[in-house]
């Protein structure tokens, strides 16, 4: 098992009442699922990422990783956790504008204390396997939109990671480039076994996964 | 990594190109200050320290203490104390005197077989032990041994070419003096003046042996009188300054008393002062045998160049934390891939470390050209060459790190702590930083800017209040002639006669010293049936009938002297009646009593005139008695002219035709008045530079700031207008948050700028009030500028189209 979440509630204060944004979420996910979080807006599809990702706290219950309580760690140890295992995935790609192509891809393993030799083979590698050694030199800004997408894919995995986490991957992009991000997510998940969670509007890309979660005011059904 | 983190450091810098050249700016004008001020420190400490275990040798000085006023403290000390410490201790090694001879003459030099004499000031007589105990740089002959015969001189090689040009003078020989007190020297060596930093400033040193006031030194026996003579003693290593200072008090009781005793002076006690601390920390001693410094000066200069390089670091923060939003993706993104908070502040403290290093090596350039502007400021030779000192080298690069880390420190903290879900939200808006510290840090600058302001304004009030005011004698149109030599001083009569008739000349009288010369001559004196051992010090000048009315001073009762006087007939200021409690009415009929051993004069005071400030206003007046003077120094002539050229041409005729071979030397006295506030002047100077740099990089920061809340509310703005406002209301919005904060800032700034003012005006006995409203005049000078700034990039923001702004959203 590679994850699970027990009886997780998360909320915020608002004039003296509780609003809740997750509400007893319990969840078990194995490695090698492929699992689609779908619901309206505001249901807490990305708050209920971002409590996976351990990028954002809950307020209330268990949550175990490779069978880490990561409710008791300390934050330094939760980011040590997520360094190694998770790979993100964002709607707005989310790289930075001032680093190229390679610079983007290379950043994570900066984070891991990776030797150079090393880093410019797994760079190298990596613009190999997703076909973008001719753009290796471009910054984002010169990129469309689904080969922004697709170093930002490249970049959640290059740190080998055991799980990937997508916020609406394919939000900003038209429907083309959308088939091909999932194709890739798909592959990705069969012939490797990376586990993907994401987080989608599209009935469509929902379809892509083994599971689906449903969620309605941080309640799942 | 590194390398990655200068990357993206060097791309961040060139992106925000406006807030690079603000923080880059402001940190190399810091540094340069910091640099420039360090290099003058360094020059300042470096005085005496060239002399071979310069630690060791010390210069004995006289406190003598007197009766409910300050004690009267000189570099000086009397003729035969210092060999008599060498014979009486055995920690002291050897001992060595120095005699000012401008003291009581300037005598003329002139190489044997030239006409062409020269005055030069600071003439030294020194004993032989002289270059035992202090390092010049020679350039020729063997000065171990240079001093030992007499009539021998060492010359500086400034003085050896202006009288033998680039011929060696060695074994030469030079006229010293003239008339029948002419004597032959002989050239011994030759030193180079301007090699070492040192208390010591030489045209050129005769030996002590030499007949004359040298020979008179050697036989005077006194401990206690004739407190002339500079004494300095090399202790053996490793013995005890405090040890030998403590043994003083018995070495007076034990070789002096009966001289101190006969002299009136039983309160008299030496001190050892480091012959390196003299420089920096003995300007509380009289009698220096040149200018010395202040150390407080260089205090006040690094606490400048701090507040430079602080204003610049606060800009840094208040500009890297206002636009920490514009960096929270790149934050966000940065955590989410694994970046830890260190690794992140890592990188944002090597974003702050490179800009400062940046800035410390443009500074390098910068001051290397500024040197001679700087050098002019402060009459040093700096050159390059000081800025390779090891401890300069390490000391930049100090500053360039603790600069680097004291700005990057928060921001970094501040940037580092962002949340990544936070700061990866499309739409999120982010409260970055406190905006409370940044206004702080705001007020901070300001405050730093009215405290500057209104400290410039007063020491120019000073300076100006010093130069205007009432000195108790006309110092305009005054002329100051020296007479130098006794073959012209016995001409005065005939000289004033034929000074006379050149046109332009009003009035002509004369005295021992020139009107703003310090004045070192003293009598002791004591009312008759008073106590002779417990006397009152008195500052003394013989002068000429006419000398009152020539100078414009008041004579409040009595006459001038008349040609029946002679020197037991005086006049006294009131300073002298208030010393010894004589009341003015009664001033006519008082004597003063002055004894020597068993020898009693008895003084009839004919005049009383009104204070005048014969020193600097530093000074307050002190008790002064004036004597007939026949053979006066000093030449003194009112003139009243259009064209001084012709006046001094037609004096100098006069003069030429009288005497043989004498330098016309004059000086007009209310430039000479002016000299004495040099150093002041040269701090004012300095500090009104320093302080419009201040403002400057406070300005620039300003700038940064405004042009980021105006950009954060551009949408405001646009919706303001769109509904109407017009451009005031806009720029009223944008501009009174920060006149709130010089609001602020003025009611912090005005007590510690007046607590550090007040300060400073102690040091002068007669100082202006300081004024309320110097406070006012300089929060609202500060507001005019925070106005300018902040207006005129509002005004630039308001004038926009608003559709353009809201379109962007």
């Amino acid at each position: 098992m590679l994850l699970q979440l027990r009886n997780i509630f998360k909320w915020v204060q608002q004039g003296g009442q509780r609003v809740f944004l997750l509400k007893d979420i319990n969840l078990e996910v194995q490695e090698g699922e492929f699992i689609s979080i779908m619901g309206p807006s505001g249901s807490g599809k990305s708050t209920l990422l971002n409590v996976i990702g351990m990028l954002d706290t809950f307020d209330e219950g268990e949550y175990d990783f490779l069978s880490e309580s990561v409710h008791t760690l300390k934050e330094k140890y939760r980011s040590n956790l997520y360094k190694e295992y998770i790979g993100f995935v964002f709607q707005s790609y989310h790289l930075l504008d001032d680093l190229t192509v390679e610079e983007n891809l290379e950043m994570p393993l900066l984070y891991k204390n990776i030797k150079g030799s090393e880093r410019k083979a797994l760079v190298a590698d990596m613009l190999d396997r997703f076909n973008i050694v001719g753009k290796k030199d471009l910054f984002p800004a010169q990129l469309s939109g689904g080969q922004q997408q697709l170093v930002g894919v490249a970049r959640a995995l290059i740190g080998k990671p055991k799980l990937i986490l997508a916020d609406e991957p394919t939000g900003n992009l038209n429907s083309q480039q959308s088939e091909e991000i999932m194709q890739l997510f798909k592959k990705l998940n069969e012939e490797e076994g990376v586990t993907i969670i994401q987080v989608t509007h599209s009935e469509k890309n929902a379809e892509y996964g083994s599971r689906i979660i449903n969620l309605l005011d941080g309640r799942k059904i | 990594m590194i390398k990655n983190y200068i990357k993206i450091a060097w791309r961040n810098l060139l992106k925000n190109k406006q807030q690079t050249i603000i923080n880059l700016l402001g940190l190399t004008l810091g540094t340069v200050s910091c640099l420039v001020i360090l290099l003058y420190v360094f020059a300042q400490l470096g005085y005496d320290q060239h002399h071979n275990e310069a630690a060791s040798i010390y210069r004995v000085e006289t406190i003598i203490e007197r009766d409910g006023q300050e004690s009267f403290d000189s570099a000086t000390s009397s003729p035969p104390i210092a060999f008599a410490l060498k014979d009486d201790f055995a920690e002291v090694e050897e001992a060595t005197r120095v005699v000012l001879t401008d003291v009581f003459y300037s005598p003329l030099i002139r190489a044997a077989n030239s006409e062409d004499a020269y005055y030069e000031p600071r003439v030294y007589l020194a004993d032989s032990t002289f270059f035992k105990v202090f390092n010049f740089k020679i350039l020729e002959g063997d000065v171990k041994t240079a001093l030992d015969e007499p009539n021998a001189v060492v010359l500086s090689s400034y003085i050896s070419n202006k009288l033998f040009g680039n011929s060696s003078p060695l074994d030469k020989t030079v006229v010293w003096g003239s008339g029948d007190d002419a004597l032959t020297l002989t050239v011994k060596g030759v030193y180079h003046e301007k090699a070492y930093k040192t208390h010591f400033n030489p045209s050129y040193i005769v030996s002590m042996s030499t007949p004359g006031m040298g020979t008179f030194v050697q036989n005077f026996q006194s401990f206690a009188t004739n407190n002339f003579v500079y004494s300095y003693v090399k202790l053996r290593p490793n013995s005890s300054d405090v040890g030998l200072q403590k043994k003083m008090p018995q070495f007076m009781e034990d070789r002096g008393a009966q001289d101190l005793r006969d002299a009136g002076m039983s309160n008299k006690t030496l001190e050892l002062t480091k012959v390196t601390d003299i420089h920096l920390y003995s300007n509380g001693r009289k009698n220096q045998l040149d200018r010395v410094s202040n150390s407080t000066y260089l205090y006040f200069l690094l606490s400048l160049a701090f507040f430079i390089q602080l204003v610049a670091c606060i800009n840094f923060i208040n500009l890297s934390t206002a636009r920490a939003s514009k960096r929270a993706r790149e934050i966000g993104v940065r955590k989410v891939v694994g970046a830890g908070k260190n690794a992140l502040m890592r990188q944002f403290l090597g974003e702050s470390l490179l800009l400062s290093i940046f800035a410390m090596l443009l500074s390098i350039p910068i001051v290397i050209l500024l040197l001679p502007l700087v050098n002019d400021i402060t009459q040093e030779s700096l050159s390059y060459i000081n800025l390779y000192q090891w401890h300069i080298v390490v000391i930049l690069l100090a500053i360039g790190v603790v600069t680097g880390l004291a700005s990057g420190i928060y921001p970094a903290i501040v940037l580092s702590s962002i949340k990544p879900v936070k700061a990866l939200k499309s739409s999120a808006i982010l409260q970055s930083g406190s905006g409370t510290f940044r206004k702080a840090l705001v007020v901070f600058q300001f405050v730093i800017s009215i405290c500057l302001i209104s400290t410039v304004i007063i020491i120019g009030q000073q300076f100006k209040y010093a130069q205007t005011k009432d000195l108790g004698y006309k110092k305009d149109n005054l002329l100051a002639l020296r007479v130098g030599t006794e073959e012209s001083s016995k001409k005065f009569e005939s000289l004033k006669a034929s000074f006379l008739k050149v046109p332009g000349v009003l009035q002509v009288s004369s005295g021992n010293y020139s009107p703003s010369e310090i004045i070192l001559a003293d009598n002791g004196f004591y009312l008759p049936g008073g106590n002779k051992e417990n006397k009152t010090v008195v500052k003394r000048n013989g002068v000429s009938d006419g000398y009152f009315n020539t100078m414009g001073i008041e004579l409040l009762k009595g006459r001038d002297f008349s040609a029946a006087d002679t020197v037991d007939q005086i006049i006294v200021n009131e300073a002298t009646l208030k010393a010894f409690n004589i009341d003015i009415e009664n001033a006519l009929s008082a004597t003063l009593m002055q004894s020597y051993g068993d020898e009693i004069d008895e003084l009839r005071i004919i005049g009383v005139v009104k204070n005048y400030h014969f020193a600097s206003l530093k000074e307050e007046i002190q008790p002064l008695f004036l004597h007939k003077e026949t053979e006066p120094n000093w030449v003194v002539i009112k003139t009243k002219t259009d064209n001084y050229g012709q006046l001094l041409q037609g004096l100098e005729q006069q003069w030429k035709s009288a005497v043989n071979n004498i330098p016309f030397d004059y000086r007009f006295v209310d430039k000479e008045v002016e000299k004495l506030y040099e150093e002041e002047k040269r701090l004012g100077f300095i500090s009104v530079g320093f302080t419009i740099l201040a403002i400057f990089i406070s300005c620039l920061g300003l700038f940064g700031l405004i042009s980021y809340v105006a950009e954060q509310k551009k949408k405001e703005i646009g919706v303001r207008k769109v509904l109407g406002a017009s451009v005031q209301s806009v720029v009223k919005l944008l501009t009174k948050d920060f006149i709130k904060l010089v609001l602020i800032a003025f009611v912090l700034a005005s007590p510690i700028a007046y607590y550090f003012i007040s300060r400073w005006l102690e040091g002068f006995t007669y100082r202006i009030e300081i004024k309320w409203w110097v406070f006012l005049a300089s929060g609202v000078l500060v507001m005019v500028i925070t106005f300018l700034t902040v207006g005129l990039q509002s005004l630039k923001s308001a004038a926009a189209n608003p559709v353009k702004s809201l379109r962007s959203e």
